[in-house]
């Protein structure tokens, strides 16, 4: 049995008056793939935001490797927070890359400056990362000076050196062109391969069913059905998963009923 | 006709060159003096404007109503002569007949440098705030607390298009040292108003002082336009 990486317990979030998360538990254990789905404002993109607290909770709390963010008293310290966020990676759907920076300067600078690291140490890291994610040609390039692609598979060579013990991926590929959307894949499948703990917000739902060990689908803030993929795309239990898996399955049906 | 005949450009040049000079320099030290101030109060109040600390905030809006509601001139003069009164009678209350006085050039260049401060501040702000917020959260999520993420990532980003008006602002100094011959500090335009009511050579004296100033002030303006072109280019 492996142990649990991520325990999130009645989590709640609520932006002024809306609430977007209404009590969420949730459970994953150590080399696990979560993938969530669910129609845009269901709620998916600020739960995993909520994993290494970008987001704060409103209410209810999450736990990295037994480790809460906050303790009982739901007390915030900031160094303790940053501290458990160097265990969980995120890759973002704009990738945030730093600009003034080149992709082995963007890959070395937290390893320095959080993980304290000497230069030449960060660098050979950073190599060997760049290296695994296939832009060991396009180390001295700058963000600009690359593709939407590169600068993906960048952003996910910076998360990996920090060497994190679980990997968040919110719309990795929807930014990006649909001829580049494979190369971000290869890596993120890879990764998949090697035991890395993740948790993937997608709209890519054939990539979902493979890489995934659990689908997560989610409507207005809630869990409505999580699943085996095989399960959850072929035998669906609820009507709203259903429904959505026909949507995104036959988006032609969509846009007549747009139109 | 008589004033024609009378114009002197040769002698006041003559005079009044090694004198501009040493103003020059005085003037310059100001400057410099004053854009430190003005930078590291401009990155204090800056930052302070964007903590999360309403009180903090509320304190600095007025501070700076203040500032940017009263001539400058206003308040170098009251930097000169008011401050140290003020200061003076708050540290007696702990040391009995304690006089604080500022020399002119000190109460010029906090002066210059607390107006300016203000103003970059804003600058500063501003070009802070318009870094995007994922490159804070892609800091925060690689660990960084926010204060590493402000200063490692946010503001060398932020100085960039920073700079460039960063350099009008310092060619704006320059002109506005001639105001602390109020004051007395002995920089160019006293020195000139000194020569003219001692020689009468009125056109002379002030023409050539304001020719200093565009000596000055052209080359840097052009420098200035230079490097803004250089950073927008290095994107």
């Amino acid at each position: 049995m492996a142990k649990t990486m991520i325990e999130v317990e009645k989590l709640h979030k609520s932006f002024g008056e809306n609430e977007i998360l209404k009590g969420l538990d949730i459970e994953i254990k150590q080399g696990e793939k979560v993938v969530i789905i669910g129609p845009s404002g269901s709620g998916k993109s600020t739960f995993l935001r909520c994993l290494n607290y970008l987001e704060e909770p409103t209410s209810g709390r999450v736990k990295i490797e037994g480790h809460y963010f906050v303790d009982p008293h739901g007390k915030y310290n900031e160094k303790h927070i940053a501290s458990l966020r160097t265990e969980v990676g995120m890759v973002f759907q704009r990738f945030n890359l730093f600009p003034n920076m080149t992709a082995i300067e963007n890959v070395m600078a937290a390893q320095i400056k959080i993980r304290k690291k000497s230069k030449e140490e960060a660098k050979k890291t950073a190599e060997k990362y760049l290296i695994k994610v296939g832009l060991g040609e396009r180390m001295d390039h700058y963000p600009r000076q690359l593709s939407g692609g590169q600068q993906q598979r960048v952003a996910i060579a910076r998360a990996l050196a920090m060497e994190p013990k679980v990997m968040l991926f919110d719309e990795a590929t929807s930014a990006l062109d649909p001829e580049l959307v494979g190369e971000v894949l290869n890596v993120i499948r890879d990764l998949a391969r090697e035991g890395m703990t993740m948790v993937l917000v997608t709209h890519e739902m054939r990539f979902a069913e493979e890489v995934g060990d659990r689908i997560i689908f989610m409507d207005k803030g809630v869990i409505v059905e999580e699943g085996h993929p095989k399960e959850f795309f072929h035998h669906p239990k609820h009507e709203r998963t259903k429904a959505f898996i026909n949507k995104v399955e036959h988006p032609e049906l969509l846009k007549e009923n747009v139109n | 006709m008589d004033i024609i005949q009378n114009l002197d450009f040769g002698a006041a040049l003559h005079d009044l060159t090694p004198m501009l000079w040493s103003g020059l320099w005085i003037a310059l030290e100001a400057t410099i003096c004053g854009f430190i101030i003005a930078f590291v109060l401009g990155t204090v109040i800056a930052i302070g404007r964007i903590s999360k600390s309403k009180i903090l905030r509320g304190v600095l809006v007025v501070f700076l109503e203040i500032i940017r509601g009263t001539p400058l001139l206003v308040q170098l003069v009251y930097m000169y002569y008011v401050a140290p009164l003020l200061i003076s009678l708050v540290v007696q209350i702990w040391t009995p007949g304690y006089q604080l006085s500022f020399s002119p050039f000190i109460a010029g260049a906090l002066g210059l440098g607390i107006n300016y401060g203000c103003y970059l501040s804003e600058v500063i702000r501003a070009s802070i705030l318009s870094v995007d917020r994922g490159q804070t959260e892609a800091a925060l999520a690689l660990g960084y607390t926010s204060r590493q993420s402000l200063w490692s990532i946010v503001i060398p980003q932020a100085t960039r298009s920073a700079v460039p008006v960063f350099g009008n602002y310092l060619v704006m100094m320059i002109k506005d040292t001639s105001l602390l011959a109020f004051i007395t500090v002995n920089e160019l335009l006293l020195r000139a108003q000194t020569y003219a009511s001692q020689t009468f050579l009125t056109i002379e004296s002030y023409t050539i002082l304001a020719i200093a100033y565009l000596i000055i002030s052209l080359p840097l303006a052009q420098l200035m336009g230079l490097l803004e072109r250089r950073l927008a280019k290095r994107g």
